[in-house]
């Protein structure tokens, strides 16, 4: 069970000092009360208002107390680090030795209770937060959870640790010209993991338009539907195909840079058609020699191999064969 | 002219006769809205025994004006063939890793009637029950030229995807055309490949394939099936502005597609898989159930009370006497008192379909992840009462208080449809048991109006709350479990009643 110090700091002075002191010692019991009920948020509170009004080594000790009791290590840390501070700053008085036994004791186990994230970071450039916050740096050490919410600033290198509270956590990555990652994870108490963060680059659109209607878009190979379509893809080279049954197909590589908008119109032209499927062509040759020779247009006839009804293959063009 | 017209009647007489290359066109249709429901239709040809697997397309039909699609099977050097064919339609992007066949059955009404479940056996063990993996063994593999796997590595997710096996016969001197419907009643219902059979027209029920035309309409019946089955509501009597705010919306009724796979959440508490629902119209809870309502009813004679604020937890809403909370959702409640509180107003818990329903999909024209109709949000905390836990998510603290906040604080979480507060402030009692969506109850869930209903055993609460991270309050995001006998001070409820 923790104990917060009751040590009432009594502050000299007249006037307003001797009224904010009051207020001060006032706050710093109602932090006290609420401790013993285990109200740890309402006893920060109390405790962060008293140190505003009269900061003190035991204060600060109490309010790492309250942020240790609701898990906020990283915080509790920095705090009880501050109090130590505070103590040796005012000659080692203000403190009690118990005290500055529990506190190191506290520290020893907060640093077996936060996690540790190894972060690889593409592009490095990236901005990071961390629930909404951007990163601390204690020391050589990356924190999160120490700084107010706010937006995020680039990642200090391509690869660093980052201490954490054990707990769910939300880390985004991002960066101008790509989508932003967000990772949610969960990380056990005194964990150590690794945590790949890449951004994709941000996807190109690509609108594919002919003059023709029901032509069918490939792109890449894949089917995507009649034109007109819509598509998103990622930076890169594609090959795009539009055809249609009739018509000469349109084929293209298109090179996409990220966020590009780009429309492609596919100009279809139809297929030259042979003169000897042309039904009137041989109508004409049949009115030429019919009479006269009768008989050798018969022959000929006969021997000639019919013309083929060409085969439908539907709206998708696909006939595929049967076995 | 004698000569010409004799040479005109031998013209014709001995004219060359055109040939006949035989060809069995199909023709797909479908009666589910497109996009919103299906847009990409796959086609997968195998031998008449389904041993082999020799052809697959996957094209995009993404525009009502799209379908039907049409296609054509041509036969071997004048020879003939029997083909079977598979069409699936579905959704772009809702597909699964492709282990080989594994055709999991629909189960009929008797789904209990298993080793752990017997046929007698409390709805509530249906919840718990989830049939093990079916059993995969890769095949079969589809081989181009008979030597090259071009298997694809995804196939369209059963659980929404219009299933439908027929056989074709082809010949090389006949021009035949197989019309066939893809029909909304056979969506979830796998058609069985090795087993030679496939639903038609009715759900979970599989016939035997056969070579024959589904009765074609003279237009296309895209869209139908929603229009069939959607309804409106009709003109209820909803209770008006009180200050107790009780009043109602009408929610008309639909199809959408329950669930989603970017929740984080794992185990029965996700979202997926994705299954079809049809949700009939139903009358909803403008607000939650508000400490000021619950006191109301107290003193017209029900009975029951939540905890009280401060005894044991300082979260609690409800006070011995009338407080700063009255406008706050009541909370610290057990699911046996939500469920008779609903039920002493004339009506009940809303089912965790409906919620969703509401959440998601009602008054817009397709799903959305957040209920006020936006599918990606950055964390704001002017939207929505969240993150003001110093314990889970103290995102929104500072000027805020911990805890609940008003049923109408102005925060923009609204449906299009004017429901309040589905996205946080408390998570909310469903009717339905705690339940995987791969569980028996799930599985065997009808189209319309499924859900695992059940007294007894694990519960669950729907939408963010006041302590939750942001991402919460995503109507198609976690569905946590909860004691049936616990009382929390992040979860409330609101009601619902039939029209």
């Amino acid at each position: 069970m923790l104990a917060c110090l009751v040590v009432v700091v009594v502050a000299r002075g007249a006037g307003a000092q001797e009224d904010e002191t009051a207020q001060a010692r006032a706050a710093f019991v109602e932090g006290t009360t609420f401790s013993r009920n285990a109200q740890w948020s309402e006893a920060l509170v109390a405790f962060e208002r008293s140190a505003k009004l009269k900061p003190h080594a035991v204060t600060t000790y109490n309010i790492g107390a309250c942020e240790r009791a609701l898990g906020r290590y990283t915080r509790a840390r920095v705090t009880l680090l501050h109090s130590l501070d505070e103590n040796r700053k005012a000659g080692d008085t203000q403190l009690p030795a118990d005290a500055i036994a529990d506190m190191r004791g506290w520290l020893d186990q907060i640093e077996r209770n936060v996690a540790v994230a190894t972060l690889t970071v593409t592009p490095e450039s990236a901005s990071i937060t961390v629930d909404g916050r951007p990163l601390a740096k204690e020391g050589a050490t990356w924190v999160s959870g120490l700084r107010d919410a706010g937006p995020g600033e680039p990642a200090p290198s391509g690869q660093f640790d980052l201490v954490l509270d054990p707990g769910f956590h939300v880390i985004t990555l991002s960066r101008k010209g790509y989508t932003d990652v967000v990772v949610r994870r969960t990380f056990a108490p005194g964990s150590r993991e690794s945590v790949p963060l890449a951004l994709d680059r941000l996807p190109a659109t690509l609108h594919i338009a002919s003059q023709e209607r029901d032509a069918v878009v490939l792109v890449g190979g894949s089917d995507v539907g009649l034109v007109p379509v819509d598509l998103s893809r990622p930076p890169g080279s594609y090959k795009v195909v539009v055809r249609k049954p009739g018509f000469v197909a349109y084929e293209t590589q298109v090179a996409l840079s990220p966020g590009e908008e780009l429309t492609l119109r596919a100009t279809l032209s139809p297929e030259k058609r042979s003169l000897l499927v042309r039904w009137w062509f041989w109508t004409a040759v049949g009115v030429v020699i019919a009479g006269a020779v009768i008989g050798t247009y018969a022959i000929v006839q006969s021997q000639q191999t019919p013309t083929p009804i060409p085969l439908d293959c539907g709206g998708l063009s696909w006939c595929a064969s049967g076995r | 002219m004698r000569v010409w017209a004799l040479a005109a009647f031998v013209l014709v007489a001995c004219a060359p006769q055109a040939r006949v290359l035989g060809e069995a066109l199909v023709v797909v249709d479908t009666d589910l809205s497109v996009p919103q429901h299906v847009n990409r239709l796959r086609i997968d040809l195998y031998d008449a025994s389904a041993s082999k697997w020799y052809a697959s397309r996957d094209v995009a039909r993404t525009k009502p004006t799209d379908w039907p699609a049409s296609f054509a099977i041509v036969p071997p050097e004048n020879g003939s063939a029997d083909v079977l064919v598979r069409l699936r339609a579905y959704a772009d992007g809702h597909v699964r890793d492709y282990r080989g066949e594994r055709f999991r059955v629909r189960d009929d009404g008797a789904f209990c009637a298993m080793d752990e479940c017997k046929a007698d056996s409390p709805p509530a063990c249906c919840a718990i029950f989830v049939p093990p993996e079916v059993e995969h063994d890769g095949q079969p593999r589809l081989f181009r030229d008979d030597s090259q796997d071009t298997t694809p590595p995804t196939e369209p997710e059963p659980n929404v995807t219009i299933d439908r096996l027929l056989r074709i016969h082809v010949t090389h001197d006949a021009r035949t055309k197989t019309a066939l419907v893809l029909r909304g009643s056979c969506v979830g219902t796998m058609a069985d490949l090795r087993g030679m059979r496939t639903c038609v027209d009715t759900e979970a029920v599989l016939v035997p394939i056969s070579d024959g035309s589904d009765p074609s309409p003279a237009s296309s019946l895209v869209g139908s099936f929603a229009a069939r089955v959607e309804q409106r509501c009709s003109s209820a009597t909803l209770r008006a502005s009180s200050p107790l705010h009780d009043e109602e919306v009408c929610v008309d009724g639909g199809v959408f597609i329950l669930g989603g796979r970017d929740g984080f959440a794992l185990g029965a508490a996700s979202n997926w898989p994705e299954r079809f629902a049809i949700v009939s119209p139903f009358v909803l809870d403008k607000y939650e159930v508000t400490v000021g309502r619950w006191r109301d009813a107290m003193a017209h004679g029900f009975p029951l009370s939540p905890r009280v604020r401060g005894v044991g937890d300082e979260r609690c809403t409800f006070t011995t006497a009338p407080g700063m909370f009255e406008n706050h959702p009541v909370n610290c409640i057990v699911f046996d008192e939500a469920k008779a509180f609903c039920e002493y107003q004339g009506g009940e818990l809303p089912s965790e379909v409906e919620w969703e329903w509401a959440a998601r999909a009602a008054g817009r024209p397709s799903p959305t992840r957040y209920p006020w109709g936006a599918d990606e949000e950055a964390p704001d905390c002017a939207r929505g009462i969240w993150g003001r836990s110093p314990l889970v998510n103290d995102q929104c603290l500072g000027a805020r208080a911990i805890g609940t906040g008003s049923v109408d604080e102005d925060d923009g979480d609204v449906s299009p449809l004017g429901i309040v507060k589905l996205g946080g402030n408390v998570g909310e009692f469903v009717r339905d048991a705690s339940a995987s969506r791969l569980a028996r109850c799930w599985l065997a869930a009808p189209l319309a109006s499924p859900g695992c209903i059940a007294d007894g055993g694990k519960r669950l609460s729907r939408g963010g709350n006041w302590g939750g991270a942001f991402v919460y309050m995503a109507g198609d995001n976690a569905r946590p479990e909860l004691l049936g006998t616990a009382r929390f001070p992040n979860v409330g409820l609101r009601c619902k009643r039939s029209p």
